[in-house]
């Protein structure tokens, strides 16, 4: 069972039951994350340096599926779109710019929801934006989910940049997109690779990036910081460093966790700018 | 003498509780309110708390015990604190203000694949999730705090079936479960039932939800506020909104409290509003995203939290809470709104709550003792106020309507799967007096034309199914009519003491004579009409619609 412990913080209210009403006393937060527990000594060293490189485990791991990116979810919304189609369904409520459907094709796909496929003014520039809400669940029974949108288009600086919003899975398809992904990432192609900003989580990582990528400075390195959330639901920063995939991670106080190198991340972004760059 | 402090006297009452402890008025009785108040008479008061508590009537021995002896009208009330029944009068009696039983959702039925006639059981099951999680909490005795600390939920087989939670393989029912996908523990304010009600968009960014949290939690209202916008620039545009909420004083003052706490909540901020994904699971990676996009720390009333799971800490540590706690289920037993010269009431009822380490049930105890909660009558010399706001008389809210005739009778008033009581699509239960959460708010106070229709016809259905089930049909029902045939008649031993113990049993209220004979005519002159079994449909009909069954 997942009882909560119970609170003597009834006993700090009567306390307090004196003081103006509406009025909140301090409170010590400790907010500590779970990476930086509260034990002493050595072994508080070794747990602390095993999460340590969990961590960066974790966040390597993520890189090595690849990626989330509105190319794969874009393409693989449409094919099975069009794989499932019986010639009439979905196809029959559709046109090059999407449509709703609500049906069952002979092919035993179902399909449910709606899509659109536009050129849009996007704020980095003109754009391909692919919208959708819907879901298809295939012969096997396993389910498409797609909720969110994809855009690839050129900034007004000539270059290429992409935007997934929402949430994307299919647990039959390859990458990331096999245990899903949950999106609100950007990347912006640079003559020397992807810079990533926003928001992700994929591959059991929750990522938070900030000009992740390939900064022209850096030559063939990495750049950039990012934030990732622990199991315990605290966020950890990295600063990239030295134009390495390597850095000291923090707690959200500053305090220095432990070093470690994101040895997967060039290899992603490489993968990535020859994914959004095509 | 001086008087205690307001601890002191929750202290005392603690020490005092074998029996029926004094009421907890604190150190300033309002006199005049007590005075001018004459309390139910014992059954009456029984009658009142059961069906309260339970969404039961009485048993007749119940009732028979405390006429005897009007001391065990605590005595039951303490019983019934700890009957199954109370668990699910408290989904009931919450959601008139939680406001989460509606009957749609962003997120409609059939994004599931649920058939129409499974919309019913899926959204009660989504809207009484937190409800249940807060009933969960009371019946086990847990502290209150837990309603924005726990680690848990409280699902069924639906929920867990479709969302990510623990919910174990090839079970049934309400179940503390754990979601799966790394929402931080906090109770209600971590649950997708909430927040379906409670749903945002791309320009509120959360900031309803946040008013909403205030509402419910601390008993702040900010949408209640004055608010003058004879200033303020243009609010018909997003930009001009948007730098109204940042420079304005007269939306500053409310936002610069909400905006740090909607940054708290955008793990539950979906970016495809009506898509499932998006809705049902959480986001943690979006935790950080509110900072950025409404530019403030997140924050509850200037305490800085990292995230929700730590402002439900610091919410359950607010003195706001706990005299939420108080006020909230005073009003909801009182059956109207707290009023501003009562909070010393309140604050007695609070550290009552307090001292019982926040636990529920004590608190539910001390409001039976409230003068407010016994009343029955108010004297002719009443102030004005008293008089206006008292509910001496209160209606049965439709739930209670529903679970107590189907006690009582059997009866299941019902269209396919959906209870027609607790349902507004199909169902009445708005015009029965109802809350839906979404058009109506608060339970109806005085009687209407349609809550005397939705009566009518609940009497006349239950009525006719007791008299066809158990003295046409002769098989044993509930055992209403137990002893009595359709050949006895006004006067025999079976009817006459069948007739005085449905009054009774119904309406805590011994008939005299005169009463008696009414009803005899009146069934003897429908017997001649159309025979005996019409006649005790209509003598039970008129019984179960009598003002004094369907009010406590």
């Amino acid at each position: 069972m997942h009882h909560a412990p119970v609170h003597p913080v009834f006993i700090a209210v009567l306390a307090a039951c004196s003081g103006p009403e509406g009025a909140t006393s301090p409170v010590d937060t400790g907010a500590a994350p779970d990476i930086a527990n509260h034990l002493d000594g050595t072994a508080a060293d070794d747990a602390m340096e095993r999460n340590v490189a969990e961590t960066f485990a974790a966040v390597d791991a993520a890189m090595a599926v690849g990626i989330p990116d509105p190319r794969t979810a874009s393409e693989a919304a449409l094919a099975i779109l069009e794989l499932g189609d019986d010639g009439t369904c979905p196809s029959s409520t559709l046109s090059e710019q999407g449509g709703s459907f609500e049906c069952t094709a002979t092919t035993g796909y179902a399909f449910s929801g709606f899509f659109s496929l536009m050129e849009l003014e996007e704020p980095n520039g003109q754009a391909e934006v692919f919208s959708a809400d819907f879901l298809v669940i295939d012969p096997a029974g396993e389910t498409f989910h797609a909720g969110g949108r994809a855009s690839l288009g050129q900034t007004t600086g000539g270059s290429w940049y992409a935007n997934l919003t929402g949430s994307w899975v299919y647990p039959v398809a390859e990458g990331w997109l096999e245990d899903g992904a949950s999106s609100n990432l950007t990347a912006e192609g640079t003559s020397t690779g992807p810079i990533l900003t926003g928001s992700a989580r994929w591959a059991d990582a929750s990522l938070n990036f900030h000009q992740v990528g390939a900064e022209e400075s850096c030559g063939d390195g990495v750049s950039g910081s990012l934030d990732v959330r622990d199991p315990g639901g605290g966020w950890l920063g990295l600063d990239l460093e030295d134009c390495t995939p390597c850095g000291v991670l923090q707690d959200a106080a500053g305090e220095a966790l432990g070093e470690g190198c994101l040895d997967a991340l060039p290899d992603a972004l490489v993968a990535l700018d020859e994914r959004l760059s095509q | 003498m001086r008087a205690p402090s307001l601890a002191m006297a929750g202290l005392a009452l603690v020490g005092s509780c074998t029996t029926e402890p004094p009421p907890p008025y604190g150190d300033a009785p309002p006199q005049a309110q007590v005075e001018h108040r004459q309390d139910l008479d014992a059954p009456r008061l029984l009658r009142r708390m059961s069906l309260d508590l339970r969404g039961v009537l009485p048993s007749v021995e119940e009732l028979d015990a405390v006429e005897a002896d009007p001391a065990l009208v605590a005595d039951l009330r303490d019983t019934w604190l700890d009957d199954p029944l109370l668990e699910e009068r408290l989904v009931h009696l919450l959601a008139e203000r939680w406001h989460t039983r509606t009957d749609a959702f962003d997120i409609e039925h059939y994004d599931y694949g649920f058939e129409d006639h499974e919309a019913y059981a899926w959204y009660r099951s989504v809207g009484e999730e937190p409800l249940r999680l807060m009933a969960r909490v009371v019946v086990e005795d847990r502290s209150w705090t837990e309603v924005v600390t726990a680690d848990t939920t409280v699902a069924n087989e639906l929920l867990g079936a479709h969302w990510p939670l623990d919910y174990p393989e090839g079970e049934t029912g309400w179940q503390e479960v754990a979601y799966t996908d790394g929402r931080p523990a906090a109770g209600v304010l971590a649950t997708n039932g909430l927040w379906w009600r409670y749903s945002t968009s791309a320009f509120n960014q959360n900031r309803g939800r946040a008013a909403a949290m205030t509402r419910l939690l601390i008993c702040e209202d900010v949408l209640s506020r004055p608010v003058s916008f004879a200033d303020a620039p243009n609010l018909l545009s997003d930009e001009g909104a948007a730098e109204a909420i940042a420079t304005e004083p007269a939306c500053v003052s409310c936002h610069a409290t909400l905006e740090p706490i909607a940054a708290t909540l955008y793990g539950f901020f979906p970016l495809e509003q009506y898509n499932v994904a998006e809705a049902d699971t959480y986001h943690p990676e979006r935790e950080l995203q509110g900072e950025a996009d409404l530019g403030v720390t997140r924050a509850w009333y200037g305490t800085p939290v990292d995230g929700l799971g730590e402002l439900g800490q610091v919410i359950a540590e607010d003195p706001r809470f706990a005299r939420c706690a108080a006020e909230s289920f005073a009003a909801a037993l009182w059956r109207r709104e707290v009023a501003l010269d009562e909070q010393a009431h309140i604050d007695a009822l609070r550290d009552e709550l307090v001292l019982a380490d926040g636990r529920i049930k004590p608190l539910l105890r001390a409001i039976t003792q409230t003068p407010a909660y016994r009343a029955g009558s108010l004297s002719d010399d009443a102030p004005a106020d008293l008089l206006d706001r008292e509910r001496t008389i209160r209606l049965l809210p439709p739930d209670v309507l529903r679970s107590s005739l189907e006690a009582l009778t059997g009866f299941r008033w019902t269209t396919g799967d959906v209870p027609l009581l607790d349902e507004d699509s199909d169902g009445v239960r708005i015009l029965a007096g109802g809350v839906d959460g979404e058009e109506v708010q608060t339970p109806q106070e005085e009687p209407g034309l349609t809550w005397a229709l939705v009566g009518a016809e609940l009497a006349e259905g239950a009525a006719a199914h007791a008299v066809q089930t158990e003295l046409v049909a002769e098989e044993p029902g509930v055992q209403l009519f137990a002893g009595l045939t359709l050949d006895d008649r006004p006067g025999d031993t079976p009817f006459d003491g069948t007739l005085e113990q449905l009054i009774w049993q119904t309406t805590a209220t011994r008939p005299d004579a005169q009463r008696l004979d009414e009803l005899h005519q009146l069934w003897l002159a429908m017997e001649a009409d159309a025979g005996a079994a019409e006649a005790w449909t209509a003598l039970l009909t008129l019984l179960l619609r009598d003002p004094e069954m369907v009010t406590t």
